[in-house]
């Protein structure tokens, strides 16, 4: 007589992950890697605070926007989740942030700040799904070579619609409204 | 009474740098990089050979194709110089290959091998300058995370075409007649798994 075991789901192991790990369910796979490192981290505070106070609390640009660090993006509820490093969406096509943790509105805009045992899932599968469920515009960050890609969705596809570094000052989709000055971005002297 | 002196052109400066360096002239500036690495140098010597092979020779693939390693291109002959890692073009479009250094002629398929000191400039300046000068394909390849990016141009714009990495076997733009198998490129041990996929019972 054979013994059954439930296995858990894969929405709960990702649950059931210590505190220090973000788990992401792509494809049917729990993916699983660690918080943030210091520039990662330094980068994605820097994004926070130059879309945050302009894009949702209307300081010195035009608000209009929700942005949120790390939300839990169900694509499909909790089949398909992924944590982008950065967040917002258009408050028309989000008008209340959910009361849970579970984000089910596609995001106009999200922002990954590649590390080497990420990027490569962060180029491939993670812009695939962004792509396939129409998330706007998608910024990739490499805070190792202080790049800023920005691409933007046309017609399914991601084309390229710029790309900076540096300590470049600039205006880029969908934030074009401010100029932002990537230089306070990175952890490493220029 | 002013004496002059005469400074050598940015393209004599470009000439005279020595044998383990690569000069390129973009907008002006002379950018110098060094020989690349064994990683840069393995994937690139890889995707030299996955192409020569069936799309210069004609071996396994349909032919029809230069494709050069480290060609000096000059976009504007002497002023706007650049040498990807790797370049290709339709023998339609270019029926001989120069007898000299400079090729004058755009390509139609380029690849760059990203390295931590270059990667700025080759997805900032020089695929801009690519998609001026309206070279059709870009190949982007990162060693250090094991990524293929193909880019195609699209009404003068950059688009992602796919992203594949580790042991994929590949079928790409312009190059879609053969299978590449990517895992040759790459040093380092690779698998087509991303590095972080979690197996349950596995230690985290």
């Amino acid at each position: 007589m054979p013994a059954f075991r439930l296995e858990p789901s894969l929405y709960q192991q990702l649950l059931d992950l210590p505190e220090h790990q973000v788990g992401e369910i792509i494809g049917g796979q729990l993916h699983v890697h660690s918080r943030p490192s210091g520039p990662h981290g330094q980068v994605s505070i820097g994004v926070m605070s130059d879309t945050y106070l302009p894009f949702q609390r209307g300081n010195g640009g035009p608000g209009g926007w929700w942005i949120m660090p790390e939300p839990e993006l169900h694509l499909i509820r909790d089949v398909e989740v992924v944590v982008p490093d950065v967040a917002g969406w258009r408050k028309e096509r989000m008008p209340q942030v959910p009361q849970g943790h579970r984000f089910e509105v596609v995001p106009d805009w999200v922002c990954e700040v590649l590390s080497p045992t990420t990027a490569r899932r962060d180029r491939g599968v993670k812009l695939a799904l962004y792509a396939r469920y129409g998330v706007a515009f998608c910024w990739l960050i490499d805070p190792g070579v202080q790049t800023l890609e920005v691409l933007t969705l046309v017609q399914g596809r991601w084309q390229l619609a710029g790309v900076h570094g540096g300590a470049d000052r600039v205006q880029v989709p969908p934030f074009e409204a401010v100029t932002m000055d990537l230089s306070g971005w990175w952890l490493a002297e220029e």
